[in-house]
C-alpha cells in the first residue's frame, strides 16, 4: 500500500487515499506483474479523490487481485452488480469517507469497468491472447513449384476466402502471432532423419527472422527428437525433448500469406523423394489481440 | 472457472457414427449415473479440455498413429483440413505394444495362458504435452451447448466407434458338451470379424455382460442372477448376428480341476440348468465401452 500512497503528497488526498485503500487484500499480490497492478490501482484510485467520487475501492481491488487470472469473470461479477447500483434512489453517506456524491457514485462502478478493460492485458495478458489454429496437410500442399526431389513443402495461406488445394485455411485471419504450438509430428521417414544427432530441424520460413541459428547457416524453431520403428515409413518427431512444440516470437508476426516447411537433419536441409505418406502439421497460434 | 464433464458411451444416446451425449438440467441431473452428463449449458465456454481416453482398435489409425476428434457443435472454430474438422489430435499408444507381451499380457485362466482382454486391441489416445494438453480455445466465446457429439477420424476420414450395448437380443439355450447361451442379434453385433473370445488357443479378447436375461420359469432364478451379474469370457463368434456364450462346461481331458469352479457357476447348478424358455435380453461388449473427460472453461 505504501507505494500508492507515498505518491499522494497532498495530506487531505493521503488520508482519503488511505480509507480508500486500507481494506485491499495486499497479501494477493502476485510479483510478476504487481507493478502494473500497482500503477493502475493507483491511477483509480486518483481520479476517485479528484473527483471527490469516495466509495470503497478495496471491495472492487480485492476482486481483481483474488481472480485477475480469470478476469473476465470479474467483469461479469462487476457489470451484473452495476444494473442495480444505477438504481438506488438514495446511497449511505459515510462522515468518515468523505462527501458522496451520487452521480459519481452510480458511475464510479462502470468507470472502474472501463479501466480495468483499459489494462486487462496488464492485469492478465493471456486474457487477452487469441488462438488460431492451422493444420498443414501433405494433400493440400501447393505442388507449383515442386520438384522430383523436394526440400520443402509449401502452402498458401488464405483464412477462409480460398479453399482449394495448394491453400491451408482457418475460421478466422491469423495475425500479431506472438507463438506458436506444433502438435507432436509423425512425418515421411528419410534415413537422414534417425542419425547420430538424434535431432531432426524444423523451420517455418516465413518466420525465419526470428528462429535458432547454427553455425552452417540452418535456421529452424524446432529440435525434435526422431522416433522410429523398423520397417515404417513415417517416423514420430517427439516434441517432448523440444519445448512441448512451444515456440515464442520476441517481435509479433503481424501476418503472411504462406508457410514453407523443411527438415534438417539438423544441420543440412533432407531431400524427400515422392511417394511418401500423408502427413499432417498442426499447429496452435497464440496472438495478441490489437 | 470450469466444469468438468464424464462422457460414458454407455449413456450416448447416439453411438454410430458418433458418440452423442446430451445435457441435462434440473430433476434428471439426479438420476443416478445420468449425472455425470450434466454441464452449464448456457455458459459463455471460452476453451475445451480433452484428456486422453482409451478406444478401440481400429486398422484405419494404424498408419498415421493420430486421431482427430470434432465435437460437431462446436466445428465453427476448429481446425479446418479439406472437408474434415477437428479440435484435438491425439497420437495412438498400443496398449498391447509398450509393454512386455509375456510379463504383463497374459492371465492364467483354466491353466491355458491367454492374452488380457483389458488391453487387447485397445488403443489409448494420447491428448497431453505432445498435443497441445488437449486444449482448444474459442476466439468467440460459445454461449449454447446442449449436446456433445464427438466424432473420431484416422485423422482424414472418420469411423464409427463399436456399440457398446445391443438391446432386444433374442435368446436360445444349447446343450451338449458346454451348455451355452446363443445370443441372437437384431443387428450385427461387432464390426470384428475376429472370433470372439475363448478357445484353447487362440484365447479371450474381451468379455460380455448380459442383462435383463430371465425365463418364464421361477425355478431357473438362481443361474438368472448368476447369468444377469457375471462378466463372460468365453464364448464363440457364429457370425456376424450370432455368439454363443458358454455358461457351463464338463471337465476336459487332461485338466485336473472342474471347469465348472473355472467359470464361476455355482457347484449346484445343473450342467444344462435353466428349465424354462428365455425372453429376451441386453448385451454389453466391455472392451467397447469408451470413456472421455473433457474440461470445459468458462469465461
Amino acid at each position: 500500500m505504501d507505494q500508492i500512497l507515498q505518491r499522494f503528497n497532498d495530506p487531505a488526498e493521503f488520508k482519503k487515499a488511505y480509507y480508500l485503500l486500507k481494506d485491499v487484500r495486499w497479501d494477493l499480490f502476485r510479483e510478476y506483474n504487481k507493478d502494473d497492478v500497482i500503477e493502475i490501482f493507483y491511477e483509480i484510485t486518483k481520479n476517485k479523490i479528484r473527483k471527490n467520487g469516495m466509495v470503497n475501492l478495496a471491495e472492487y481491488f480485492n476482486k481483481v487481485l483474488k481472480e485477475h487470472e480469470d478476469i473476465g469473470h470479474v467483469f461479469d461479477q462487476l457489470s451484473d452488480e452495476k444494473v442495480p447500483m444505477a438504481g438506488k434512489d438514495e446511497l449511505t453517506r459515510n462522515p468518515e469517507k468523505g462527501d458522496l456524491d451520487q452521480n459519481l457514485e452510480k458511475d464510479t462502478l462502470a468507470e472502474f469497468i472501463d479501466v480495468l478493460h483499459e489494462h486487462r492485458f496488464h492485469l492478465n495478458p493471456a486474457e487477452t491472447f487469441k488462438h488460431h489454429y492451422l493444420v498443414l496437410d501433405s494433400d493440400l500442399r501447393d505442388l507449383s513449384n515442386e520438384s522430383a526431389n523436394i526440400t520443402s513443402f509449401r502452402w498458401n495461406y488464405a483464412a477462409t476466402f480460398n479453399t482449394t488445394v495448394g491453400f491451408c485455411n482457418s475460421v478466422e485471419p491469423i495475425t500479431n502471432i506472438i507463438g506458436m504450438r506444433l502438435y507432436q509430428p509423425r512425418v515421411p521417414y528419410v534415413a537422414a532423419m534417425d542419425t547420430d544427432a538424434k535431432r531432426v530441424s524444423v523451420l517455418f520460413d516465413e518466420f525465419s527472422a526470428q528462429a535458432f541459428i547454427a553455425e552452417n547457416g540452418r535456421r529452424f524453431h524446432y529440435l525434435l527428437r526422431p522416433i522410429y520403428r523398423a520397417s515404417q515409413t513415417s517416423i514420430e518427431l517427439s516434441t517432448e525433448d523440444y519445448n512441448d512444440g512451444i515456440f515464442n516470437f520476441r517481435t509479433p508476426i503481424s501476418s503472411f500469406d504462406r508457410l514453407t516447411v523443411s527438415f534438417g537433419d539438423p544441420l543440412n536441409v533432407i531431400t524427400f523423394t515422392k511417394p511418401f505418406d500423408r502427413f499432417i502439421l498442426a499447429i496452435e497460434f497464440v496472438c495478441i489481440n490489437v | 472457472m470450469s466444469d468438468y464433464i464424464f462422457l460414458d458411451s454407455r449413456y450416448a444416446v447416439e453411438v454410430s457414427p458418433s458418440y452423442k451425449w446430451v445435457s441435462l438440467s434440473g430433476a434428471q441431473i439426479n438420476k443416478g449415473a445420468d449425472a455425470q452428463h450434466s454441464w452449464k449449458a448456457s455458459k459463455k465456454i471460452r476453451a475445451i479440455r480433452l484428456h486422453s481416453f482409451v478406444i478401440r482398435r481400429n486398422n484405419q489409425i494404424q498408419a498415421s498413429q493420430r486421431v482427430s476428434i470434432l465435437i460437431e457443435e462446436l466445428a465453427a472454430q476448429s481446425f479446418i483440413m479439406g472437408n474434415r474438422r477437428f479440435h484435438f489430435l491425439g497420437v495412438i499408444n498400443d496398449l498391447q505394444s509398450p509393454i512386455s507381451v509375456g510379463a504383463r499380457n497374459a492371465l492364467i485362466i483354466g491353466g491355458n495362458s491367454v492374452p488380457d482382454f483389458t488391453i487387447y486391441d485397445k488403443y489409448e489416445v494420447l491428448l497431453g504435452y505432445k498435443m497441445n494438453e488437449g486444449w482448444f480455445y474459442f476466439n468467440q466465446p460459445i454461449t449454447r451447448l446442449d449436446s456433445i457429439t464427438v466424432s473420431l477420424a484416422d485423422p482424414f476420414t472418420t469411423f464409427s466407434p463399436p456399440k457398446y450395448e445391443i438391446k432386444n437380443v433374442s435368446v436360445q439355450v444349447l446343450g451338449g458338451f458346454a451348455f451355452k447361451l446363443r445370443l441372437i442379434f437384431d443387428e450385427p453385433h461387432t464390426q470384428e470379424a475376429l472370433p470372439l473370445m475363448y478357445q484353447v488357443n487362440p484365447a479371450p479378447q474381451y468379455s460380455i455382460f448380459i442383462d435383463n436375461f430371465t425365463t418364464d420359469n421361477p425355478a431357473d432364478a438362481e443361474i438368472i442372477a448368476f447369468i444377469n451379474s457375471y462378466e463372460f469370457n468365453y464364448a464363440e463368434i457364429i457370425d456376424a448376428y450370432t455368439i454363443d456364450v458358454i455358461i457351463n462346461q464338463f471337465l476336459q481331458v487332461g485338466y485336473a480341476n472342474p471347469v465348472l469352479a473355472l467359470f464361476g457357476v455355482p457347484p449346484s447348478f445343473s450342467p444344462f440348468g435353466i428349465v424354462g424358455s428365455p425372453g429376451r435380453c441386453s448385451v454389453r461388449f466391455n472392451s467397447y465401452r469408451v470413456f472421455m473427460t473433457l474440461e470445459v472453461k468458462y469465461e
